[in-house]
């Protein structure tokens, strides 16, 4: 396998039992921030568990700095890990925890309460290093467990749903030292399942549903991949029928489907599918009680993709 | 290196927490029941039995309970991610939390001597006290690694089985930890050899290798 990259899977596949975490991935990361966007469940922290070591392929191979994570314990200590769990070590001081953790990481007993209280700094958690991590709120825990990712100066950050149940605020802040991490030279792997907390992050995504890379790339590219997606409109009526009748002919129209009281509209345009709805209620006055978009569902767009529609 | 810090945090993580308390608490709980025993015969050996049940609760509580929880724990996802051989974890806990069992264990053992037959106890049976108490803080450690959930359960389970293996004549109480324990302390029908004393050490061993053999391939 060739090791072109800081990490490198190829064909990997994960289960769990007979459940299916991760399927035949293969994919090859060079640095910068790249993004996991997936809905829940569908491969992002098994694949980043892989990644730190922490589970074994059941098959196929993954590199992380050109060595097997699970089993050489040179490429963990180049590895930051936070994961998608708030479990701590509650009895103990963010100083202490951190410290603790960035010992077991390979810092000097000496060295590790500086390199704690540089990390907690950095996340902006210097006031409350002396504090018990039982009384911290959720985005503090989450800084913790950023500075314990951070601590022992990996070249590699692991950060499983790193905005997941935190403020606005703080979530503007983390994003802000995540990316400035990555501006000091780290390589940064952060999953979500809003694309738009990895917007934010980073333009380089790679998509996973059902434990399968469905695409990468840049942003953009994938924002052109989800347009390419035919809209779905709901439109809940009176006359279902006289809706369909009067979009069946439209080019951009795919699809119609009906539903209990209702029409579903699948377009290419959604646009001009929205002005000749608006007519054709008009002029047959239809009497709408609901207009909805089922695809605003980042789950329908991958479904589509799952299909083959990309 | 990392066991020491590991070992750290262990001891921190328990005198911060409740589990100290009720630990010493079990320890003090035998003390009453060896002044009921005053007056009766066979006193240094029934109060040896009753210290031995101690070995059935204080074991499990500390080592059992700390390293099940540990494994079992989602914290577990922090260590092995640190380039950090799978062993330390267990040898850490055993590190922090083997002496304190000893040495309650000891001090009990000497409590219950001294209220039941007003005489600090032969040395021993302190030697075969604190050798009990460490083999089965072993394997409450073997078994916490090999079933994490339910390590504590276990490890009870298992010193109650092995104090009843104890008691039959047959040949099958040589597995038994409690039995060389007895005999060392010269509380049993037998006299003591350096088997019980290889013995005492090679079950918990057995025990720890087992459970540190499965360790090595589980996953977070």
């Amino acid at each position: 396998m060739s090791d072109d990259g800081v990490i490198v899977a190829e064909r990997l596949s994960k289960w769990y039992g007979h459940v299916l975490g991760v399927s035949d991935v293969s994919w090859r990361m060079r640095g910068g921030i790249v993004g996991l966007l997936g809905p829940n469940g569908a491969g992002k922290s098994t694949l980043i568990k892989m990644m730190a070591g922490i589970a074994r392929p059941s098959r196929g191979q993954l590199a992380v700095f050109g060595g097997a994570p699970f089993d050489d314990p040179s490429v963990r200590a180049r590895i930051g890990y936070a994961p998608e769990h708030d479990k701590l070590w509650d009895e103990l001081t963010a100083l202490e925890l951190v410290a603790a953790l960035a010992e077991l990481a390979g810092v000097a007993h000496g060295k590790s309460r500086a390199a704690a209280e540089t990390a907690l700094d950095r996340m902006g958690l210097a006031d409350a290093r002396h504090r018990r991590v039982r009384g911290f709120s959720k985005g503090m825990r989450q800084r913790v467990k950023l500075a314990t990712a951070i601590a022992h100066d990996p070249d590699l950050l692991l950060l499983d749903e790193p905005l997941t149940g935190i403020d606005p605020v703080a979530r503007v802040d983390i994003i802000e030292r995540v990316r400035a991490l990555a501006a000091a030279g780290k390589s940064i792997v952060a999953s979500s399942h809003v694309l738009y907390e990895i917007e934010a992050l980073t333009s380089e995504i790679v998509v996973i549903y059902r434990g399968q890379v469905l695409a990468e790339g840049n942003v953009y590219e994938i924002r052109k991949l989800i347009d390419r997606h035919p809209h779905v409109i709901r439109v809940e009526c009176d006359r279902p029928r006289a809706i369909a009748e009067a979009l069946a002919g439209a080019e951009h129209v795919v699809r119609i489907a009906f539903e209990r009281g209702a029409v579903l509209i699948e377009t290419r345009d959604p646009d001009r599918c929205y002005d000749q709805l608006a007519s054709a209620v008009l002029d047959r006055a239809i009497a709408v009680q609901a207009l909805t978009s089922p695809d605003n569902n980042l789950g329908a767009v991958f479904d589509y993709l799952t299909r083959g529609g990309a | 290196m990392s066991t020491i810090a590991l070992a750290r945090v262990a001891l921190r993580r328990l005198v911060r927490g409740r589990t100290w308390w009720i630990a010493l608490a079990i320890a003090i709980l035998p003390i009453p029941f060896a002044y009921g025993l005053r007056g009766h015969s066979a006193l240094l050996t029934n109060g040896l039995n009753i210290a031995l049940l101690l070995l059935a609760v204080l074991p499990p509580w500390l080592v059992g309970a700390s390293v099940g929880e540990e494994l079992d724990h989602r914290s577990a996802t922090y260590l092995w991610s640190r380039p950090l051989a799978r062993w330390k974890v267990v040898a850490a806990k055993l590190l922090a939390l083997a002496p304190i069992v000893v040495v309650l264990v000891g001090a009990s053992w000497i409590a219950i001597a001294e209220t039941a037959t007003s005489r600090f106890p032969p040395r021993n049976t302190i030697e075969a006290m604190l050798a009990a108490a460490l083999a089965v803080s072993m394997i409450s450690a073997g078994i916490a690694s090999l079933a994490p959930r339910q390590g504590m359960a276990l490890s009870i389970v298992y010193v109650m089985l092995d104090l009843m293996l104890g008691e039959l004549p047959a040949s099958l109480h040589a597995l038994s930890v409690t039995f060389h324990a007895r005999t060392l302390a010269g509380r049993s029908h037998y006299h003591p050899d350096y088997l019980d004393w290889v013995l005492l050490a090679a079950i918990p061993i057995a025990w720890l290798a087992f459970g540190l053999l499965r360790l090595r391939r589980r996953e977070a």
